[in-house]
C-alpha cells in the first residue's frame, strides 16, 4: 500500500494515499474568525471550498509553519455514518511516498482519547510509523462548524 | 556539533567528487548507488531544500491557479508534433509517434511499384517500411531553394504507430511537440489543393505559421490500402 509520509518532529506519520484527490502547497487560505486554532482556513479549490485542517496543531499545539515541505493533502472519506467529505489535511514536512504492507501494521498498545486518529504502527530500520486515522481526524464539534447541513454528494 | 560538522564535509559532495564534479579521487560510494540521486546524502540534502520558507509570490500564485477552473489544465489540450515536408508545415497526434530519429539510408525495394512507398530503413534494429509524407499528400517538391547541405542536418525519420503496426516518414525538419485547445483549430482554407485538403482535419497557427493537422487515420488508412 502507497502512504504519504510527514513528520512531526523525527517521527513518521502516514497518511493512505487511496483516497488522496490532489497534494498542493501551503497556499493562502480564508481564516474562519473564532473556529478552533486546528481549523487552518478555507481552501478556495477550483470554485468549492473546503475546510482545511492543521494536523501540526492538532498533534502538537503548533501551527504549521509556511515552508515548502508543508503541504496540504486533499482527501476525500467516509465517515463512519456513510457521509463523503473532502477535506485538506495541511501537514509540515510532508516529502515523501512510502510503501508498507498492510500486514506490517500491528495495534500501538496506546489509546488516546484525546488523538483518536492515532492508528496502528509498523516498524522498519528507521524507527516507528504511525498511521493516520483520516475519518477519526476531525474531532465531532468540527463537524459541527464546518459541515453543518452540507450534502454528501457535493 | 558533532553533526554540523558532518554536515559541511558533506556539503555539495554531489558537486565534487560526485555525478556533477570532476574531483579525484571519486565517491566510494558511487560503486554501490550508482548515481548520486540514490544516495542517502543527496536525498537528505534534498530534503532540506524544502525547508525553506514558502515564497511570497509562489503561494499567491499557486492560490489563483487552485481557485480557477481546471479546464485551463494541460489534460484538456491536444499535442501534436510540429514537422515540415518541403514547404508544409504539418502535425501529427503526438501520441502516435514512436520515435525520431536521425535520417538513416532508405533501402529502396527492387521493382516496387508504390509511388509512396519509398522503401524499408533500420530503426532501432527493426526493418520499417518507409513512406513519403510529401506523395501522399501530393505535395511537389519544396520550392524555396535550400541551401541542400545546411538543410540535411534537419532531416529526421519519424517513425509512427498505430495499433501495432509501424511506418516511418523522412520529414525535412521538426519543432517538437506542441499543445493547444480544440477552438484553436480553424477551418482549411479554400485555396488548398483538394489531394492536401481532404488529410486535414484543420489549421492551427504556431509562431506565425499555418500548420495543417493531418488526420491520421486517413493517413495510415490509406498508407494500409496501398500496401495491398
Amino acid at each position: 500500500m502507497l502512504f504519504l509520509q510527514f513528520k512531526s518532529g523525527d517521527d513518521r506519520y502516514l497518511l493512505e494515499a487511496k483516497n488522496v484527490i490532489e497534494i498542493i502547497p501551503f497556499v493562502h487560505l480564508k481564516k474562519i474568525p473564532k473556529a478552533p486554532s486546528y481549523v487552518a482556513g478555507l481552501l478556495n479549490y477550483r470554485g468549492k471550498t473546503i475546510p482545511v485542517i492543521d494536523v501540526c496543531y492538532l498533534m502538537t499545539d503548533k501551527k504549521c509553519e509556511p515552508k515548502l515541505s508543508s503541504r496540504i493533502v486533499l482527501t476525500n472519506y467516509n465517515k463512519d455514518d456513510g457521509q463523503q467529505f473532502c477535506i485538506g489535511i495541511l501537514n509540515e514536512h510532508l516529502t515523501e511516498t512510502v510503501n508498507w504492507d498492510e500486514s506490517e501494521f500491528s495495534s500501538s498498545g496506546v489509546n488516546l482519547e484525546e488523538e483518536p486518529y492515532l492508528d496502528s504502527v509498523a516498524t522498519d530500520d528507521k524507527g516507528v510509523a504511525q498511521r493516520i486515522n483520516i475519518a477519526k481526524l476531525l474531532p465531532e464539534e468540527a463537524y459541527e462548524i464546518l459541515f453543518k447541513g452540507e450534502s454528501s454528494d457535493d | 556539533m558533532a553533526k554540523k560538522k558532518k554536515n559541511l564535509d558533506r556539503e555539495n559532495c554531489w558537486q565534487r567528487i560526485g555525478v556533477w564534479g570532476t574531483e579525484t579521487p571519486r565517491c566510494p560510494e558511487l560503486e554501490t548507488v550508482i548515481h548520486c540521486r540514490n544516495c542517502d546524502v543527496f536525498h537528505a540534502a534534498s530534503l532540506e531544500v524544502y525547508e525553506q520558507r514558502v515564497p511570497e509570490d509562489y503561494r499567491r500564485e499557486w492560490t489563483s491557479v487552485l481557485s480557477g477552473d481546471k479546464d485551463d489544465a494541460l489534460s484538456e489540450t491536444r499535442a501534436v508534433i510540429i514537422f515540415r515536408i518541403g514547404d508544409e508545415w504539418v502535425t501529427l497526434a503526438a501520441n502516435l509517434c514512436r520515435e525520431i530519429t536521425k535520417m538513416s539510408k532508405i533501402h529502396r525495394l527492387p521493382h516496387n511499384k508504390n509511388s509512396i512507398l519509398k522503401g524499408v530503413v533500420s530503426s532501432a534494429g527493426e526493418v520499417q517500411p518507409c513512406f513519403s509524407l510529401g506523395a501522399i499528400l501530393g505535395l511537389s517538391k519544396g520550392e524555396r531553394d535550400y541551401d541542400e547541405e545546411s538543410h540535411a542536418k534537419f532531416k529526421r525519420l519519424l517513425v509512427l504507430e498505430k495499433e501495432g503496426k509501424r511506418f516511418a516518414f523522412p520529414v525535412t525538419e521538426i519543432i517538437g511537440i506542441y499543445h493547444f485547445k480544440g477552438e484553436e483549430m480553424e477551418a482549411l482554407p479554400k485555396t488548398l489543393s483538394d489531394s492536401l485538403a481532404s488529410y486535414m482535419r484543420g489549421i492551427i497557427k504556431y509562431d506565425g505559421k499555418s500548420v495543417g493537422c493531418i488526420d491520421e487515420d486517413l493517413l495510415i488508412s490509406q498508407i494500409e490500402r496501398s500496401l495491398q
